[in-house]
């Protein structure tokens, strides 16, 4: 879940990393224009700028000179020597530069008259026409200008012309290269954080999944195992293979149809895997019996997923689960006992007493359910029983302890968070529980434990061939 | 959790570092105005000179189509105004336009000056005119910041005349003062000296060592006039009398420095002819234009015509071994009275 948390804010921040990047060379960009306006002073009719303003900011410039009231407007580009001569002695606006990147600064050009002079009136001289000027524009209202500029003092000069004219004001526009250094910095961090984010997510959403999946049922198993427990009653005498004993007896009558079926057919070629009946059990659940009666030797001997996951999660809990397998142990050893009140076939023999002894007729394939072969058969089963849900759930709490490497592992997607075990599954039980007789009170009790999973003790009391599991599981698969 | 809260860390730091830089990023410096360096070259370019030469032109042409010499004020001043206006006067009067000098605009020279004040003069050579007349040299004045380039002067060129060499439009070429003496005779005095000779042609006149005359100039023009004048049958006989007085006019002076240090001077001689016979004999105006001058009068026996004379000479720098030489001349009757 805090992965998950985790994943989401770093995609958020990613996003917001990306859009910050974008926005910055967008919204928040800095303006490709620079406008700056130059409100004339006094009385002069006419505006001139500094060398150099026009060059202020850019080598372009577009200078727009709006007169009020729509008169007519002039704008020249000259040599400031020129542009000076020809202003002459009128009164006049000078723009010095920039104030802000808005404002230009303005100043009143010309002095007082000179004495003798006459009283420099506002002249309304048009400067339009000259042949000094390098550009000149001139307009009713508003004249606009481009320049490009040029080495040299150019000087521009704008002018109200007529009578009764007043100076306009003076709009200069240059283009500017805006940079964007934050574009790529802030979008590649942003598509890192968000690929963090969505791994990490991702992670969390399958871990959350597997625990979906297993949720409901692991509540059950977690139930049935204390419920084992519950039952330590003088079962001194319980061994694993004792306790595997009534998983034999293939009384279940709900797994024989998938598991068993397949099962005979296999009992018949390994009848030597059979023989040691204090093993077949065993095999069943893929424990040390596939080492100790040579199931190794048929080759194909296989430790059923569910099987190994059961014992690996045990494994990984250690100290409880010894416990536990106890306790299934003597759970298992009490309802072999059951079984064995309720059939002839006598509990130390399970493997002997299950294959003749059955009274069911449902029972004859158990003998062959050691033989690992016809698993695969049962993979198709879509059904859990609560066993296997329960070794699910010890496998997902195993996997879940793996903690930081188990992520790792779920990042690069190499291997599946949790393995799909359910075609194996199902096997497992069903053999454990099969072999009960319905027809007796203690045979429906025992089933009634092995479906419930009471019995699973003594098939997982199997676990004891810890050992064995090692090998296979962890080394191969994990 | 210590990895999660670091990485949240790290994400909330680096959103910090991002929103600072893009802060940071908003603050630019003003800039301020770089004044380049002064100019130094011509004041006009080639191109606005150009464009001058044919606003000329043009007022010239329309002015001439209409013979209208108010016309050619905006764009004719001083001699050649004065000049043009009486050939304008003259083609009226004799509706022949043969006598207007034809003034082209296509320049093969422009010499641009480069100076920062006013009054401001350039100069042009033109181009061959239409033709085949030899190119004229032409000055045009910017009397004041707010006027225009108006020709000032025109002449025609020598035909087979050196000129001098000029500096490029691109530097541009420095005016000359009306008594610069870096010369071997400041523009005035040359002016003078060279009415002088016109006056007195080149055998009686003391100048004459200091000016090379190519053939074909204002002096040899004038007194080659007055010797047909006086050389006319019966001109003894009537006791005819004949002179020729030129003067350079005072303050009409226009010179620019040449790419040998040398200058290029302009100016306007006012010349006067005057021829008197017997009483009681008629002296008829030599030319068209001096009948159309004259306008519709009976001849007495005297006559008197005018000449407003524009002169191009080319007076050498101090030192120099060259001598003073007449490049061009326009010799127009503008007055005529008997």
């Amino acid at each position: 879940m805090l992965q998950r948390i985790l994943g989401g804010v770093l995609v958020l921040l990613g996003l917001v990393a990306v859009a910050l990047g974008v926005a910055s060379a967008t919204v928040w960009r800095d303006s490709d224009t620079v406008v700056a306006t130059a409100e004339p002073v006094g009385d002069g009719t006419m505006v001139v700028t500094d060398p150099g303003v026009l060059g202020l900011v850019s080598g372009d410039v577009t200078v727009t000179a709006t007169a009020p009231e729509g008169q007519p407007v002039t704008v020249v580009v000259g040599r400031d020597v020129d542009v000076l001569g020809w202003v002459g002695k009128d009164p006049y606006s000078r723009v010095t530069g920039l104030q802000d990147w808005d404002t230009l600064t303005v100043e009143a050009g010309q002095a007082a008259p000179a004495d003798g002079e006459e009283e420099a009136a506002p002249s309304g001289a048009n400067p339009a026409g000259s042949d000094m000027w390098i550009a000149e524009t001139s307009e009713d209202g508003t004249a606009t200008l481009r320049w490009s500029d040029q080495p040299g003092r150019w000087t521009l000069l704008a002018a109200g012309v007529g009578e009764d004219a007043q100076a306009p004001t003076l709009e200069l526009t240059w283009p500017r290269a805006v940079a964007t250094p934050y574009l790529w910095p802030a979008v590649g961090a942003g598509v890192v954080l968000v690929l963090v984010g969505l791994a990490l997510f991702v992670v969390g959403v399958r871990r959350g999944r597997s625990r979906k999946d297993d949720g409901p049922r692991g509540g059950a198993s977690l139930a049935s195992g204390p419920t084992g427990t519950d039952e330590p009653d003088g079962a001194t005498s319980g061994s694993p293979d004792d306790g595997a004993t009534p998983a034999s007896d293939g009384t279940n009558p709900f797994a024989p149809v998938r598991a068993a079926a397949p099962a005979a057919a296999a009992t018949t070629t390994l009848p030597p895997a059979v023989s040691d009946g204090a093993v077949s059990d065993e095999a069943v659940s893929a424990g040390p019996g596939d080492r100790a009666d040579g199931a190794d030797s048929s080759g194909t001997a296989e430790v059923p997923l569910a099987g190994r996951l059961l014992r690996r999660s045990r494994r990984r809990t250690d100290a409880p689960d010894a416990v536990v397998a106890d306790a299934h142990a003597d759970a298992a050893d009490a309802h072999a006992a059951d079984a064995t009140a309720a059939e002839p076939a006598p509990a130390g023999v399970p493997a002997s007493a299950a294959t003749p002894g059955t009274p069911s007729g449902t029972v004859a394939p158990q003998p062959a359910l050691p033989v690992p072969e016809p698993r695969p058969a049962t993979g198709s089963a879509p059904y859990l029983s609560r066993r296997e849900l329960r070794a699910q759930e010890e496998a997902r709490r195993a996997a879940e302890q793996g903690g930081m490497t188990r992520m790792l592992r779920a990042i690069t997607g190499s291997i599946p968070a949790v393995r799909p075990q359910s075609p194996a599954d199902p096997a497992t039980p069903a053999e454990s529980a099969e072999a009960h007789d319905l027809s007796t009170p203690a045979g429906r009790a025992a089933a009634w434990r092995a479906t419930w999973g009471f019995g699973q003790g003594a098939t997982g009391a199997a676990g004891t061939a810890t050992t064995h599991d090692a090998t296979t599981t962890d080394g191969e698969n994990r | 959790m210590n990895r999660r809260t670091t990485r949240r860390g790290l994400a909330a730091a680096s959103a910090v570092v991002v929103s600072a830089a893009l802060l940071a990023g908003c603050a630019d410096e003003l800039p301020q105005p770089q004044a380049g360096e002064p100019f130094e070259g011509p004041v006009l370019t080639k191109e606005q000179n150009t464009e001058v030469l044919n606003a000329v032109a043009t007022t010239l042409g329309e002015a001439d189509k209409k013979r209208q010499p108010s016309a050619l004020k905006p764009r004719v001043t001083g001699p050649a105004l004065e000049v043009r206006k009486s050939q304008l006067h003259v083609a009226e009067e004799l509706d022949n336009d043969e006598f207007v000098t034809d003034v082209p605009s296509a320049s093969q020279q422009m010499i641009i000056p480069t100076t920062e004040t006013w009054p401001r003069t350039s100069f042009s050579i033109t181009e061959q005119t239409e033709d085949f007349l030899t190119p004229r040299l032409v000055a045009l004045d910017q009397d004041s910041a707010r006027g225009e380039y108006r020709m000032w002067a025109w002449v025609q060129l020598i035909p087979k005349v050196v000129m001098p060499a000029f500096a490029d439009t691109g530097i541009g070429s420095e005016a000359v003062a009306a008594d610069d003496d870096s010369l071997v005779a400041t523009p005035a005095d040359a002016l003078a000296q060279y009415a002088d000779l016109v006056t007195l042609g080149s055998e009686k006149s003391s100048f004459a060592k200091g000016f090379e005359l190519p053939e074909g100039d204002l002096v040899s023009r004038v007194q080659t006039d007055a010797k047909n004048v006086r050389e006319t049958p019966g001109f003894e006989d009537a006791d005819g009398e004949y002179s020729v007085k030129f003067g350079a006019r005072k303050g009409e002076v226009r010179a620019v420095r040449t790419a040998d240090g040398g200058a290029l001077v302009m100016g306007v001689l006012d010349g006067k002819s005057s021829l008197t016979v017997e009483e009681g004999g008629e002296v008829p105006p030599f030319t068209e234009t001096q009948e159309a001058l004259l306008g519709d009068v009976d001849p007495t026996n005297e006559l008197e015509v005018g000449y407003t004379d524009m002169v191009a000479l080319y007076v050498p720098a101090k030192g120099s071994d060259e001598k003073m030489r007449a490049l061009g001349y326009s010799h127009v009757a503008t007055a005529a009275s008997n």
